[in-house]
């Protein structure tokens, strides 16, 4: 049950009431509203009321949690729903209603195995859809080129929000795989441009490439180019700021080694380890030249580390003795 | 390789250079291929752009009219100057060939439409 409080200010605001002594509520809410000389019109009576007196269009909606239930035990529990207090003075319309109620029944979270009875259940108007549907739109198993650490398509959003990346704007991964990101960041308008983790994309066919897989999503507009570069030399681009954001899943060794090139006296070692601290330190200085004004840098750890050399190379030892870094 | 990626990239990696600015384009393989146009990500990519250095890329790929010598006034607005720029810095694309530093002659390969501007150990 909840009172709007509204018009003092241009606000609308929800109060939710945690106990069950209904007849204090409004009387509690005023109290202290006075309290703290808020000035704020409180409705006489409950939101409940208004959108039983309401007389719009509605239809009532089960959804349930972890097991699927049968039209008939749906209707069940839409009859057996307290009618006498939930008198909706509207019509019924299933088709085209102005509200619905959702009665939604919790089954628990061990997936395949529901509870007997619902844990949970809700009572809940309808607002607005949420955009989860779009984690099973961009689900990895679906997507055709995958690496070993594509980045999941919910965090991947996560990330992508994260960055606060816009629609029209120009986006960075110095350190690609298979492209999750930025697939992410395509299908939010943006345009992207990486750099390869590895040197090798050109060992993959034509349909395994981040190419193919913003155009698996229709993204392919979105795509301006890769290139193979050694991330830590920074200077490769003309001093200006061009990157809106940056989001990178950097190769700290733990998932998948990180090499560089380096100038060696044998011409032997072309590539040397790419140290976590470095890592970061190309990234920052990176990030200092090239975002706007305001862009970000979007990074993922994989663990809590210590930007330190020494505890760097100790992390290393211990887990990675027998990694082919 | 599209002309936006160009018109960025520099080989001032390579010891001792400091212009390393435009790279020239030798491309034995260009291709045309349309994409969807945004106007307020072209408009917004027309600050950051070297103009010189893309009509010269674009004479490079023989298409040297597409573009007036200078970025127009109130461009934000002028659809038809958006396009032809939409169009050179994305729809024109280097499949194969070479990007040359202007000071050392250094050759940096596009291959498959990706430029690989690594060096040899020598060179860093």
């Amino acid at each position: 049950m909840a009172a709007s409080i509204g018009k003092s200010c241009t606000r609308t605001i929800l109060v939710h009431f945690a106990h069950e002594h209904t007849d204090f509520r409004i009387p509690e809410l005023q109290s202290i509203l006075g309290l703290f000389h808020i000035e704020a019109t409180v409705p006489k009576e409950c939101l409940k009321e208004a959108h039983i007196k309401c007389k719009e269009s509605f239809k009532y909606q089960v959804t349930s949690f972890n097991k699927k239930l049968n039209k008939e035990r749906k209707l069940q529990i839409i009859e057996d729903l307290p009618h006498e207090t939930l008198a909706f003075e509207g019509p019924v319309d299933l088709k085209n209603p102005q509200h619905e109620y959702h009665i939604i029944e919790d089954y628990g979270s061990l997936l395949g195995q529901p509870t007997e009875a619902p844990q949970q259940v809700y009572f809940a108007k309808w607002i607005a859809d949420g955009q989860r549907e779009k984690i099973n739109e961009f689900h990895l198993q679906k997507r055709h080129f995958i690496a070993n650490t594509s980045m999941d398509a919910g965090l991947s959003m996560v990330m992508s929000n994260l960055g606060q990346v816009q629609s029209g704007t120009l986006i960075f991964d110095p350190f690609v795989g298979s492209g999750s990101l930025l697939v992410s960041a395509a299908a939010q308008g943006a345009f992207v441009m990486a750099r390869p983790s590895r040197a090798n994309v050109k060992q993959r066919s034509d349909d395994e490439s981040v190419r193919a897989n913003l155009r698996q999503y229709g993204l392919e507009s979105h795509y301006i180019d890769i290139l193979v570069a050694d991330s830590s030399r920074v200077n490769m681009w003309r001093e200006q700021p061009l990157f809106h954001s940056i989001i990178t899943d950097p190769p700290y060794g733990i998932r998948e080694g990180a090499k560089r090139i380096e100038k060696s006296e044998k011409h032997i070692a072309q590539r040397t380890e790419y140290h976590l601290s470095d890592i970061f330190m190309d990234l920052l200085n990176f990030a200092a030249r090239y975002l706007t004004l305001n862009g970000r840098l979007e990074g993922m750890s994989d663990a809590e580390l210590h930007v330190d050399h020494f505890q760097e190379s100790t992390f290393r030892d211990m887990y990675f003795k027998e990694s082919n870094l | 390789m599209k002309l936006l990626t160009h018109n960025m990239l520099t080989s001032n990696i390579i010891k001792g250079v400091s212009k390393g600015f435009p790279l020239k384009i030798v491309a034995s393989k260009v291709e045309e291929k349309e994409v969807d146009f945004v106007p307020e990500f072209t408009a917004r990519m027309i600050p950051k752009i070297d103009w010189p250095a893309l009509r010269q890329a674009a004479a490079d790929l023989g298409k040297p009219d597409n573009l007036p010598e200078n970025v127009v006034e109130k461009y934000e607005e002028n659809e038809e100057f958006l396009k032809k720029t939409h169009h050179v810095l994305m729809e024109l694309e280097v499949l194969e060939g070479e990007l040359i530093c202007p000071e050392t002659g250094r050759k940096f390969p596009v291959s498959n439409g990706i430029p690989n501007m690594l060096l040899r150990e020598d060179e860093v």
